[in-house]
């Protein structure tokens, strides 16, 4: 299986042995040996219908294919990066700080609730199950994990959610009131609120 | 002679290390006594009787030249720029080190400062002649690179400038090294460049993996690569 390390505090190595990962389309910043690169589609798994979902939902997120021999460098535009280990669970992860996948992974766009009606985070999450890791980019710093247990409940911001792992159920709160109404608002009026186990990761930016 | 302060900025004492060349505007702060003057590198120089070609392949290398200005004296110097981070390459005997003029930052002025062009560093890269001038034109139309870079030589260190912060890769391993030419820096030691696009039909139609162009890197020493595609 196809290994990925932080080869430093921004840049994702992954090393493959005749194996090959998934990684964000044109994130490739170096690479040693030989490795070739193709379109591997959509984050909604593969063929017409991803395409068309990926049109749908508006959770873009185009990847490639690197596959062969040697070790490949990726990173954007210098955020920090952070590989997640996945045992058989699911990871939910917001799709433009999704950086690589590498094992027996699928993706898949499922719908999330109301919860981005207006905060312009579209009403789709990207999933993420089965066994592997997954490298994720954080704005602004290296990526904070909440813990979220049943006696407190965590709300973020979503504009800085990156992912969640766990038992976690999702809900969307407003803070919508007349002030908002003639622009004197708190400038939070939307927040993201996990109730259940798990952990939540957010980065230090907000999108 | 130069030293890290924090990862985005270096100081070096300028009478230590014979007067320090950097890019305008890069000074943080002194101590002691430094004058700055403004500096050029002796290709793009307007000066000096030449004329015809010598003078339009001078102005033609501007592309490849920050504006720099020279430190004497005795003091302390500290230099920084746009938040970036930055790297110090200290040259061993008769090492040389290649760089894009918009990611160096400061170099020692007993460092021998030319400007190279990118075909002419061999491997039958653009080959000579016409050809070659048109393919490098070509090359530097689709990277943004441009035609030529800036290649230092001899004795003394220089400061490299990174998005996102700096990895080093190996040359001269069994293994091929290639770079994303938006993402490449520098190289150090006897490395030869050379653009290939691995375009195929899926480019054409807009599937492709972007990363269409790609830098070989053959030869022996150290190739740097930010953690970022950002231009300077």
């Amino acid at each position: 299986m196809a290994q990925l390390l932080e080869k430093s505090k921004k840049v994702i190595e992954a090393q493959l042995a005749g194996t090959s990962i998934k990684a964000l389309t044109g994130s490739m910043v170096a690479y040693e040996g030989n490795v070739q690169f193709k379109s591997a589609g959509f984050g909604g798994g593969s063929g017409i219908m991803a395409g068309l979902k990926q049109r749908a939902t508006g959770e873009a997120l185009s990847l490639m294919e690197c596959a062969g021999n040697g070790r490949v460098f990726l990173a954007v535009n210098g955020q920090h990066v952070t590989v997640i280990n996945l045992n058989n669970e699911q990871l939910k992860v917001e799709s433009r700080q999704l950086l690589a996948m590498a094992g027996n992974l699928q993706t898949n766009v499922t719908f999330a609730g109301l919860r981005g009606a207006s905060s312009g985070q579209g009403l789709f999450t990207t999933t993420v199950t089965g066994q592997g890791q997954v490298a994720l980019l954080s704005a602004g710093g290296p990526l904070i994990h909440l813990e979220v247990s049943p006696q407190y409940p965590l709300v973020v911001d979503p504009d800085a959610f990156v992912c969640a792992k766990g038992n976690l159920q999702q809900s969307f709160i407003t803070d919508v009131s007349w002030r908002t109404a003639v622009g004197q608002g708190s400038g939070e009026a939307f927040s993201l609120r996990w109730e259940g186990n798990g952990l939540v990761s957010i980065q230090p930016a907000e999108r | 002679m130069f030293q890290k302060v924090n990862s985005k900025v270096v100081k070096v004492n300028v009478a230590a290390a014979g007067g320090v060349v950097a890019r305008t505007g890069a000074m943080l702060f002194y101590t002691g006594d430094v004058r700055f003057a403004p500096h050029q590198v002796p290709g793009a120089s307007p000066m000096g009787g030449m004329g015809g070609m010598a003078r339009m392949a001078g102005r033609m290398m501007q592309g490849e030249h920050e504006r720099t200005m020279m430190a004497h004296g005795n003091g302390e110097v500290h230099y920084g720029f746009a938040g970036l981070e930055v790297h110090i390459v200290e040259f061993a005997q008769g090492a040389s080190l290649k760089v894009e003029a918009s990611r160096l930052l400061a170099n020692t002025a007993g460092l021998q400062s030319s400007v190279v062009s990118v075909m002419s560093q061999g491997g039958g890269g653009g080959g000579g002649g016409l050809m070659g001038a048109l393919r490098g034109a070509a090359t530097g139309a689709l990277t943004g690179q441009g035609m030529f870079t800036t290649q230092l030589s001899g004795q003394g260190a220089a400061v490299l400038l990174a998005h996102g912060g700096l990895i080093e890769l190996q040359v001269g391993g069994p293994a091929p090294v290639v770079v994303d030419p938006q993402a490449f820096v520098a190289a150090y030691g006897n490395v030869q460049t050379e653009l290939k696009t691995a375009m195929s039909w899926r480019d054409a139609v807009g599937r492709g993996a972007g990363e269409a162009m790609q830098l070989h890197c053959i030869g022996q020493g150290i190739v740097y690569v930010q953690a970022s595609e950002e231009k300077l």
